[in-house]
């Protein structure tokens, strides 16, 4: 998969996993991880430089907590990020069932969910 | 492992323009990103210098991935001292070329200079007007540098009562220091009135007590060059009276007969109130109950969070695969342990036990009279099946059982449970009647550990979440996930375990 296509999807999945509550980057490497089922193994230290280009762009709000004795930073969802998350997964969504049907491997109970 | 120098190894010299905090903030979340996953692989049966090393290739080079944030978050800056170069350059050519045409044209120069003496008095005049209105502009409140501030709590919705007595710190976002942060207390209007302050980014740390609890909720303000800042805060009030609830849970009849526990607590959730600040997102609160006379508070996050209590921070049930109900006496948590076998340099030879030691005394059968709680959203968060095992060196009044499965809802970490932090040796009356401080931080033998690696369940309702109401009877029947039924017929394959050895 080429860079630009991975580097999109990978912020769709940290929007996904933030709007389900307030998260921090190794909590998310590792869902990530776990929910693609070890498709996504990426280098856990690439989620970074998206994560801060997400709060830049106000699709994520970020606050320090107190964790162990360290500082931890926790992301959450904004409003903008949700209507982003749900156009990119819209898209990405519509994207997939039309190469699909193309393929000939359309499955159902595919939604725009 | 000192990851703090790893990372700075990568960042550049310090910058004049370099925002304070930059520097510390990348380092102090990349250096926690690298405890969690050495912790893990310890978890996993590593030894530490294996254990750093998977981290490490996992992660990637520390200073690269530094330095790409430090340049992503300096970037703006830099393109603006490039452009200010680039156009220093643009300016010096400009006037070599001017000062070579007005040396050939001795005639055409003078009519020029004629003309550029008007248009600097033009020019002068402009600036003369422009200082004046400055000048006038420092004798309004709202000056390009200094610009007032104030909150103003209201009362649950945005056209709500005034609110008064509510702490408000604002906290100069980015910022550690004491010295950009102020605290006022809202008066009989609801105002706090902050005073003067430059534009920029502000957190607000908002805290709501009456006798019932405390409410307490994060925004951010911004306050823009030239303006009064305005912030409208709804806020809501701690409950005053507490609702009946029923909750049951129905076990699949496969394993009615196996001896086994669902250990459900009950936590707190966010409760999320329309804005009415034009960004458009909900406002979240969270509500702490009041501790029992004479416990210290802990405060989340530091000593200027908001307090945090372990009494009736949750309700918490146990539902057996015989029909019973058990409610947990003030809401405290069977304290997971885990029973390990250590070499002498700390590392696991063999994969540890979590075990559950509970005191009778804190189990209680369900009482429809006892079980009142807030009318506030709580959120099921997690879920741990108990097995009831025979073992000599339990301590006498409590009964010992071993997590053999467990869950967790969609919107909790599906990988480590936040709730619990397992220590090395079963914990006793003291360290339970200390307040929450025993989950949220401790000595250094504590672990994050989760015995649940896979992925978290969905309600058929989308959400694990509760609201009691005060106007009608609460009922709610928790879902026995088909995962978890899944993952208990795994384990009801295999053979019967070993009694355990002595930690």
């Amino acid at each position: 998969m080429d860079s630009q296509t991975l580097g999109s999807a990978v912020e769709m999945m940290i929007l996904d996993v933030a709007a389900r509550g307030p998260t921090y980057g190794y909590e998310l490497a590792r869902t990530v991880a776990e929910r693609s089922e070890g498709y996504f193994e990426l280098k856990e230290g690439s989620l970074y430089p998206a994560l801060h280009r997400l709060e830049r762009r106000k699709l994520l709000k970020a606050h320090w907590r107190d964790a162990d004795g360290r500082r931890r930073k926790y992301y959450e969802i904004t409003q903008a990020g949700r209507a982003e998350l749900a156009s990119r997964k819209s898209t990405w969504l519509k994207f997939a069932g039309a190469v699909n049907g193309v393929l000939g491997t359309r499955r159902t109970g595919l939604s725009g969910a | 492992m000192n990851p703090g120098d790893a990372f700075e190894a990568g960042l550049p010299p310090p910058q004049a323009d370099e925002p304070p905090a930059l520097r510390r903030d990348i380092i102090d979340e990349l250096a926690d990103h690298l405890e969690c996953s050495f912790r893990h692989e310890l978890l996993r049966g590593c030894d530490p210098e294996t254990a750093r090393a998977r981290a490490l290739a996992r992660f990637g080079d520390p200073a690269v991935v530094a330095r790409r944030l430090w340049f992503d978050a300096m970037k703006g800056r830099i393109m603006k001292q490039r452009l200010l170069i680039g156009a220093g350059v643009v300016v010096v050519l400009a006037s070599l070329v001017l000062t070579g045409l007005a040396w050939t044209a001795m005639a055409r120069v003078q009519l020029e200079s004629a003309r550029a003496l008007a248009a600097s008095q033009a020019a002068n005049k402009q600036m003369l007007a422009r200082l004046s209105e400055m000048a006038e502009s420092l004798k309004h409140p709202s000056s390009p540098g200094w610009n007032p501030v104030k909150v103003v709590v209201v009362d649950e919705q945005p056209d709500g009562p005034p609110v008064e007595g509510v702490r408000i710190l604002m906290a100069r976002s980015g910022s550690t220091s004491a010295e950009q942060q102020w605290r006022e207390t809202t008066d009989s209007q609801g105002n706090a009135d902050f005073g003067l302050h430059q534009p920029g980014s502000y957190n607000l740390s908002i805290e709501r007590s009456t006798p019932e609890g405390t409410v307490s909720g994060f925004q951010m303000l911004n306050v823009k060059a030239g303006t009064e800042a305005v912030k409208r805060i709804a806020c809501p009030r701690p409950p005053r009276k507490k609702a009946a609830v029923k909750v049951t849970c129905q076990w699949p009849r496969e394993f009615e007969k196996a001896g086994l526990y669902l250990y459900v607590p009950f936590v707190l959730s966010a409760r999320n109130l329309p804005a009415d600040d034009g960004d458009g997102q909900p406002d979240s609160w969270t509500l702490h109950l009041p501790l029992p006379e004479g416990s210290i508070p802990r405060r989340f996050g530091g000593p200027m969070g908001p307090p945090i209590t372990e009494k009736e921070e949750f309700q918490a049930y146990l539902f057996g695969t015989d029909g019973s109900t058990t409610e947990f006496r003030d809401g405290r948590a069977p304290f997971p342990w885990i029973q390990e076998d250590t070499s002498r340099d700390g590392s696991y030879l063999t994969p540890p036990r979590l075990l559950a030691d509970v005191a009778d005394a804190h189990r209680l059968p369900f009482d429809p009279a006892r079980a009142k709680w807030a009318p506030w959203p709580y959120r099921v968060s997690i879920l741990l099946v108990l097995k009831p095992i025979a073992s000599k060196d339990v301590a006498p009044g409590r009964r010992r059982y071993e997590v053999v499965a467990g869950r967790s809802p969609a919107f909790q970490a599906a990988f480590v449970p936040n709730d619990f932090k397992i220590q090395a040796a079963p914990p006793n009356d003291a360290q339970l009647g200390q307040p929450l401080g025993l989950i949220m931080s401790g000595p250094s033998n504590w672990l994050n550990f989760s015995p649940i690696q896979s992925p978290p369940f969905d309600t058929p309702d989308g959400e694990s979440r509760f609201v009691p109401s005060l106007d009608h009877p609460n009922e709610w029947a928790i879902p026995f996930p088909d995962e978890l039924s899944k993952q208990l017929r795994e384990m009801l394959k295999k053979p019967a375990e070993q009694t355990p050895k002595k930690p």
